[in-house]
C-alpha cells in the first residue's frame, strides 16, 4: 500500500511538473509572439485561448499562394509534425499562471490579439501558433500562422503566413 | 521663222510640264493625297476631344498628374477612308518609343473618334490602345499579324456589345478589320520639327511597314501613323483566364466581374495613354493584373460567413468577405449575406476591394523576384525600414489602400456604374462623389479615413448600399 501511494505521489508530481513546464513553454511562446508583434502595434490581448481561430488553416495543405519548395512547412521534419496534429484534441488554455495574467492590457487599445492553442511537437522543438488580429470594432481582421523553433532553448519565430483577411461591413 | 522656233519651244515646255504634273498625279495616287481644312471636322475633333477629357477627369482622380496632350492641330491631315467619309488625324505625342494619334470622322452628323497609341514594347510587340465617342471609350488590342486583325479580350466583348455603335462595331465578330486602324506606307524619312511633315512615328518595327502613307477605313485617318508589322500578337496578355468563378457561385457575380474586368481594361488603357508612366500605382491596373496574370489563379465564390462577435465588446458585425491564399491559389469569398442584400454597387465595391488584398497577397509572395521592386516602391507601407514584411499585414493593407488607393477605386467604382447606367441616388451627389464615399467601405478603421470628410453620410451611405436600403441605387441583381 505504501509502494502504492508512493508510486502514485511521484506519478502526480510528474505530470504536474510536466504541465509546468508545457504552461513554461507556452508562456515563453506566446510572449515572443506578443513581443514581436508589440514592436509595431499595441495590441489588446485576450486572457485565453480560442480553438475555433484554427479552422482558418489547412495543417494538411499549408500553401498559401507561394508554393515553393523552399517554405518551411516543406521541410521533413516540419511536414511530420504538422501531419501528426489532431485539431480535434486541441483544447482551449487560460493565458495565466496562478491567475495572474500573462499580458496585461493598458488603456483603450483598439486592436486586438487572439491566440489560439499553441501546438508543439512531440520533441518539443517545434511549435506552430495561429493567431487572430482584429479591430475591435467594425473594420476588418486576419489570421496569420507562425512556425516556432527552440534553438538554444531559445524560441524563435522561423516563418509566418497571412492565412486570411476578413472585411466586415 | 524665229517666232515659229519660239512657239515650238513653249509648246513642247507646256507638253513637257502637263506630262510632268500627269506623272506627278500617277505618284500619288497610290497615297491618298491630302485635303485641304476641313473646319466642320477640325471643329467635331476639337468638340470630341473636350467631350473626352470630361470623361478620363471624371473616371481619374485629380491627383494622378493626368497628361492631357495637346494635339498638334496644325499638324492635321485630312483624307478619305475607304468608305469616301472624310477623316482628320491629328498628331498628340510622339517619343523614341511611342507615337500617338487622334482620328475623327463625322457620319450622319454623329462625331466618332479614336485615338491610337502605338507603343514599341520589350518584346516589340505592336500595341494599340484606341478609344473613341462620347462617354464610353474604347478598347485596346494587339495585332494579330496572321489574321490581319486587332485581337481584343473576349470577355469584354459582351460588355461592349452594350455600350456605343462604335463600340459594337468594333466588337463586331471578335476583332476590327485592321484595314481599319493600319496605316500603310514605306518607313519616312525622319522629320525635324522645321519639316512640313513633322512629326512622323519615328517607331521602326521589325520586319513590318511603317509611318506615313495613306488611311483606310473607318476612323482611320492616315497620314503620320504606325506600323503594322511582322509582330506577333500579344494573345496571352488579352486573354482573361485567370479570375474565374466558383462553380456554386451565383451568376451575377459572372456579370460584375465582367463589367470590372472591362472598366479595369478601358481605365487602365485610359491611364497609359493620358498619363504616359503610370507605375504600379494604378487600381485598374491592379485588377487587371489580379484578373488576368497568368498563374495568378483567382477564384470568386460565395459561402455562409457568419456574423463576428467582437470578444471583448460582444458587439455582432456582418462580414462582407474572406480573401486567402490556399494552394497556390487567391479565393475571395463573398458571404451570402451580403450577395443576398448588396446592390451590385456594393458588390462591386467589394470585389474591387477584395482584388486588392489577392494583389497585395501575391505580391508580397513574390516580392522577392525580378521584376517586383515597382511592386514593393509603390507599396511601401507593407514593408518595414530593414526590407522585411510588417507583422500586420491586414491592417496594413488598408492603411495602404486607404492612403495611395482609395481615390482611385472610387474612379474604377464609377466607370462600373456609368457603364451599368447607375446613377447617384443622392440629388446632392455626383455619381464620383457618391463612389468616393463607397470606396472607403472596409476602411473606416484607417488612419487616412479620420481626415475624410462627411464621414456620417460616408457610413451611410456604405450601409445603404450594403443593405440595399431607401436611398440607395436601385439596380440589384444577386
Amino acid at each position: 500500500m505504501r509502494l502504492f501511494i508512493t508510486c502514485l505521489l511521484i506519478s502526480i508530481i510528474g505530470i504536474q511538473a510536466q504541465a509546468q513546464t508545457d504552461n513554461k513553454e507556452l508562456y515563453k511562446i506566446h510572449k515572443v509572439l506578443q513581443q514581436n508583434l508589440s514592436s509595431e502595434r499595441r495590441y489588446t490581448v485576450y486572457a485565453k485561448t480560442k480553438k475555433d481561430i484554427i479552422k482558418h488553416f489547412d495543417f494538411k495543405n499549408p500553401d498559401g499562394v507561394d508554393t515553393s519548395a523552399s517554405n518551411i512547412w516543406k521541410r521533413a521534419e516540419w511536414k511530420n509534425f504538422l501531419n501528426s496534429v489532431d485539431t480535434s484534441a486541441v483544447a482551449n488554455y487560460s493565458l495565466s499562471t496562478a491567475g495572474k495574467p500573462w499580458f496585461k492590457n493598458r488603456g483603450k487599445v483598439k486592436r486586438t490579439l487572439i491566440f489560439a492553442p499553441v501546438m508543439l511537437s512531440a520533441d518539443g522543438n517545434l511549435a506552430v501558433s495561429i493567431l487572430e488580429l482584429a479591430d475591435r470594432v467594425g473594420g476588418s481582421s486576419s489570421s496569420i500562422v507562425y512556425f516556432l523553433q527552440k534553438e538554444n532553448g531559445k524560441w524563435k519565430i522561423k516563418k509566418d503566413r497571412l492565412i486570411s483577411i476578413t472585411d466586415f461591413s | 521663222m524665229k517666232n515659229k522656233s519660239k512657239f515650238y519651244l513653249l509648246f513642247s515646255i507646256l507638253i513637257a510640264l502637263l506630262l510632268g504634273i500627269n506623272a506627278c498625279r500617277k505618284d500619288s495616287s497610290g497615297v491618298k493625297a491630302e485635303q485641304p481644312i476641313n473646319s466642320d471636322l477640325l471643329a467635331a475633333a476639337k468638340q470630341w476631344r473636350q467631350d473626352q477629357l470630361k470623361v478620363v477627369r471624371a473616371a481619374l482622380p485629380s491627383d494622378l498628374n493626368i497628361r492631357e496632350y495637346n494635339p498638334m492641330w496644325a499638324k492635321a491631315r485630312y483624307r478619305n477612308n475607304s468608305n469616301h467619309q472624310k477623316v482628320i488625324g491629328v498628331p498628340m505625342f510622339f517619343s523614341d518609343s511611342s507615337y500617338i494619334e487622334m482620328n475623327v470622322v463625322l457620319i450622319e452628323g454623329k462625331t466618332y473618334g479614336i485615338i491610337k497609341k502605338y507603343h514599341r514594347n520589350d518584346q516589340y510587340k505592336l500595341d494599340v490602345k484606341i478609344f473613341s465617342i462620347t462617354g464610353n471609350i474604347i478598347t485596346s488590342g494587339a495585332y494579330d499579324s496572321d489574321r490581319g486583325v486587332m485581337k481584343q479580350p473576349k470577355l469584354k466583348i459582351a460588355t461592349l456589345q452594350s455600350l456605343t455603335p462604335m463600340n459594337r462595331i468594333m466588337a463586331d465578330g471578335g476583332g476590327i478589320d485592321l484595314e481599319e486602324v493600319t496605316i500603310h506606307g514605306t518607313p519616312p524619312p525622319p522629320t525635324t520639327p522645321s519639316d512640313p511633315a513633322f512629326p512622323v512615328n519615328p517607331i521602326a518595327l521589325p520586319g513590318g511597314n511603317n509611318g506615313g502613307g495613306t488611311g483606310t477605313g473607318n476612323g482611320d485617318g492616315g497620314g503620320s501613323g504606325g506600323g503594322t508589322g511582322g509582330n506577333t500578337s500579344g494573345e496571352d496578355s488579352y486573354e482573361f483566364p485567370e479570375a474565374t468563378l466558383d462553380k456554386t457561385a451565383r451568376p451575377c457575380l459572372q456579370s460584375i466581374l465582367l463589367d470590372l474586368k472591362a472598366s479595369a481594361n478601358v481605365l487602365s488603357s485610359l491611364k497609359k495613354i493620358f498619363n504616359y508612366e503610370t507605375g504600379m500605382n494604378n487600381v485598374s491596373a491592379i485588377f487587371e493584373k489580379v484578373a488576368t496574370t497568368p498563374g495568378w489563379n483567382v477564384t470568386i465564390g460565395e459561402k455562409e460567413i457568419p456574423d463576428r462577435t467582437d470578444t471583448f465588446t460582444g458587439i455582432v458585425t456582418q462580414v462582407n468577405a474572406d480573401t486567402y491564399g490556399l494552394n497556390g491559389s487567391a479565393h475571395i469569398d463573398f458571404n451570402k449575406t451580403l450577395l443576398n442584400a448588396g446592390t451590385n454597387l456594393s458588390i462591386a465595391r467589394t470585389m474591387i476591394h477584395e482584388s486588392m488584398h489577392a494583389y497585395f497577397i501575391y505580391g508580397m509572395a513574390k516580392a522577392h523576384e525580378p521584376g517586383y521592386e515597382a511592386f514593393v516602391e509603390a507599396n511601401d507601407l507593407l514593408y518595414k525600414k530593414d526590407g522585411g514584411e510588417v507583422n500586420d499585414k491586414e491592417k496594413a493593407q488598408h492603411e495602404l489602400i486607404a492612403k495611395k488607393y482609395v481615390e482611385q477605386l472610387a474612379g474604377m467604382l464609377a466607370f462600373y456604374a456609368r457603364i451599368n447606367n447607375i446613377t447617384s441616388p443622392d440629388a446632392s451627389l455626383t455619381i464620383d462623389e457618391y463612389c468616393k464615399d463607397l470606396a472607403w467601405g472596409g476602411l473606416m478603421t484607417t488612419k487616412a479615413y479620420r481626415s475624410a470628410p462627411n464621414k456620417s453620410r460616408i457610413e451611410s451611405n456604405v450601409l445603404k448600399e450594403a443593405q440595399h436600403s431607401q436611398g440607395s441605387t436601385t439596380k440589384k441583381d444577386c
